[in-house]
């Protein structure tokens, strides 16, 4: 078995994130799902949710450097054509159920976004909200290429203050009672990122009347 | 209300009793090892606190035999009795739920567990059981179902609580959706009094000081959770973490109030990265270190580096569990463990660096592996312990269970040859296998007889060398221990034909 990819290049952007992306080596996986991705003869592995879409003949992966991390500051300064380890995928958290007629609803905290991005890529023809808390604007890599889908796109910006057309300021969760007006309680809901983020808008969403069969998450730790 | 959460004693023909292991998985064993189940030892708390009167009702860790504890919880008469199922002791558990049925029928049974939550139908059409609960988080679940079971006007009709299961009155199956996501901060640190802890303290053989005990789970379930062999895995599971201050609490407490001396938390795996390192300082921060305690955990390969586990090491941390499951880089890739057997010497040379205990967790009888794949693990396993990368071990037979994915999987592959449910009691291979039965059994002796090879024993007496007091320990205490318990693992190999059906 080969679980050794090449890397292709090494995308940074804003503050501590970067787009590692690799050659896809004909892995199949549904989008939404994640990998066990380590550098060869490093006993450390993380698992990281792919963000490209499955149509694309590369995997992308977008990353946080975290303070004092120990495989995300190696990823970032990887070379092309260096290899890392890559194994999977894992996870049931991928669309079972594709209906154009009802809108999924994505929150995502940080790099939490990137199993949605996959998702978006791979199936274009889907009516997407998203509403993703970051701390600075330029931790967007994104932008103009979701505009280019019919998504409607929410930010919640917790380091800068911003005053614009849907981004306000604060973290997604002080944000909810504001962002409720584009929420259906027939549509489907995603939640992706961190433990506190995942906790308070399932709660949010249940005390509202959505269905726990409506909603799903991914815990990112 | 009146509340038992029970654990009926269950033994088998040969005086063997049925113990929760790890995983809560059950297997026979003549000198038990007692663990407290932490989920349902929560929810005891919860439900002490909030007015209830709650029997912890645990019948094998009280040393009861089947009669005194049924009895004793007939005598008790509870409004609400909650079980815990788990497949080899389905058949016992509906016998044992109708007998209680008939002498108390006011009485409203809940069924938890692992099995019952992915068949909740079989359960309630098979006994006397009221209601299954279809979620994890069983204490949250039973805490919002109270207002729901108030006797005196208790109607099936009338439930509202999200995460059950349980026949209406028309007989009809109703099957809550449920929150999946609930945070475990706001769970309840265990009330050791309420669950009687010491019960639980001495046999155990992860301890190697006593009394020892587990801690209220940092993760419930597993932050991974894709291992198909494992019950912490599926669609309806989500893992959720306690914050560091919250358990660092609770070790105060049981150092400082109950004079432990071993702390093991069995969350199927236990903190990384900087959760795991600002625990670690934070137990230095207080010296609790400095307390004669020693800690534990599960953890996965890869999971840990060397500032963390370097960490660890200085907070007195010693034994530390860790699933290797197989050699063969091609049955861990089924399994989905997420890494391969490359990283394997250099994650156990970290941990022993720096004084850790690893203990390897190993199965054999996959419904594929080859002779050649068993050789491979049988070689690796001897060369890590020879080389004392590892100082303990345990090999279990590979079982499908409670309708994990490799369950599943057996039964979708047509190589399930078990009749009932009781096989299913890791007594024996239930699955067909591509080499005889009696080679996975023979690989599991080989493995166990390590222990008693001389370039292991030499290996633990280099150790003395280094002069901690955990190996002096582990060579004078610990291979006792050790001896009894290879005697019994092997002991129920070779009698596995024998058990029969449990005694009732």
């Amino acid at each position: 078995m080969n679980y050794l990819h090449k890397v292709i290049k090494i995308i940074k952007y804003g503050s501590a994130n970067f787009i590692l992306r690799v050659e896809r080596n004909n892995i199949k996986f549904h989008p939404g799902q994640f990998f066990s991705i380590g550098i060869p003869g490093v006993p450390i592995n993380r698992e990281y949710s792919v963000s490209s879409g499955v149509n694309e003949n590369y995997l992308d992966f977008l990353i946080r450097e975290i303070n004092d991390g120990v495989l995300s500051t190696k990823l970032k300064n990887l070379k092309k054509d260096d290899q890392i380890k890559i194994l999977g995928p894992y996870g049931e958290f991928y669309l079972k159920e594709f209906n154009i007629n009802k809108k999924y609803n994505f929150f995502a905290s940080g790099s939490g976004l990137s199993p949605f991005l996959s998702i978006i890529r791979s199936f274009k023809n889907l009516n997407y909200n998203i509403f993703h808390g970051i701390r600075l604007f330029e931790d967007i890599y994104t932008e103009s290429e979701l505009k280019n889908y019919n998504i409607f796109i929410s930010r919640s910006v917790t380091g800068e203050k911003y005053n614009s057309v849907n981004i306000y300021n604060g973290r997604i969760t002080s944000n909810l009672e504001i962002i409720k007006k584009f929420i259906n309680p027939n549509d489907l809901f995603f939640i992706c990122g961190n433990n506190l983020m995942i906790n308070d808008v399932y709660n949010y969403l249940e005390k509202n009347n959505i269905k726990n069969t409506n909603i799903y998450s991914e815990l990112f730790f | 209300m009146k509340i038992a959460i029970s654990f009926p004693p269950i033994i088998n023909s040969l005086g063997q009793k049925a113990m929760i292991s790890q995983n809560r998985n059950v297997q026979y064993f003549s000198v038990p090892t007692y663990l407290l189940g932490i989920t349902h030892a929560q929810a005891a708390t919860l439900l002490k606190k909030k007015g209830h009167e709650v029997y912890w009702d645990d019948g094998n860790a009280q040393l009861k035999d089947y009669k005194v504890w049924f009895d004793d919880l007939i005598e008790f008469n509870p409004h609400i009795i909650v079980f815990e199922s788990t497949t080899p002791i389905m058949h016992f558990m509906w016998e044992t739920i109708n007998k209680i049925k008939n002498k108390l029928k006011n009485s409203i049974i809940i069924m938890t567990g692992y099995h019952s939550m992915r068949k909740p139908e079989e359960t309630l059409n098979n006994s006397l059981t009221d209601i299954v609960i279809l979620s994890n988080h069983v204490d949250f679940v039973l805490d919002k179902l109270m207002d729901d079971l108030k006797v005196s006007n208790f109607s099936k009709k009338k439930i509202s609580c999200d995460g059950i299961a349980y026949k209406n009155s028309n007989g009809e199956f109703i099957n809550q959706s449920f929150k999946k996501v609930e945070n475990i901060n706001n769970s309840e640190i265990i009330d050791r009094d309420l669950v009687q802890w010491k019960n639980y303290a001495y046999e155990n053989g992860n301890f190697l000081q006593t009394p020892g005990t587990y801690a209220t789970s940092v993760i419930r379930d597993c932050t991974f959770g894709k291992c198909t062999f494992c019950r912490y895995n599926g669609p309806e599971l989500s893992f959720s973490i306690m914050n560091v201050q919250k358990s660092v609490d609770e070790y105060e407490n049981l150092i400082n109030k109950y004079k432990v001396k071993e702390i093991f938390d069995d969350s199927g795996v236990w903190y990384r990265g900087n959760d795991a390192r600002n625990f670690a300082k934070e137990i230095i921060n207080r010296k609790l270190h400095k307390k004669n305690c020693y800690f534990g955990f599960n953890t996965r390969f890869e999971y840990l580096d060397e500032e963390t586990i370097k960490l660890l090491g200085e907070a007195n941390f010693r034994f530390v569990l860790i699933g290797l499951e197989s050699g063969s880089d091609y049955t861990l890739n089924k399994l989905k463990k997420g890494y391969t057997r490359e990283t394997v010497i250099k994650t156990l040379q970290l941990l022993t660096k720096y004084n850790l205990h690893p203990h390897l967790t190993i199965m054999v009888g996959y419904y594929w592996e080859t002779k050649e794949m068993l050789n491979e693990t049988v070689n690796f396993v001897k060369e890590l312990m020879f080389k004392g990368l590892a100082r303990t071990l345990q090999v279990t037979l590979c079982t499908p269970l409670d309708y994990t994915p490799y369950h599943q999987e057996c039964i979708d592959n047509k190589v399930l040859i078990a009749e009932k449910y009781q096989d299913h009691d890791m007594s024996k291979l239930i699955v067909k296998t591509p080499i005889p039965h009696e080679e996975y059994y023979k690989a599991v002796k080989e493995m166990y007889f390590i222990a008693f090879h001389p370039k292991f024993i030499l290996r633990q007496i280099i150790f003395l060398f280094k002069l901690n007091k955990r190996d002096w320990q582990f060579l004078l205490t610990y291979s006792v221990r050790a001896i009894r318990r290879v005697r019994q693992h092997i002991f129920n190999l070779t009698k596995s034909n024998k058990i029969q059906s449990t005694k009732i």
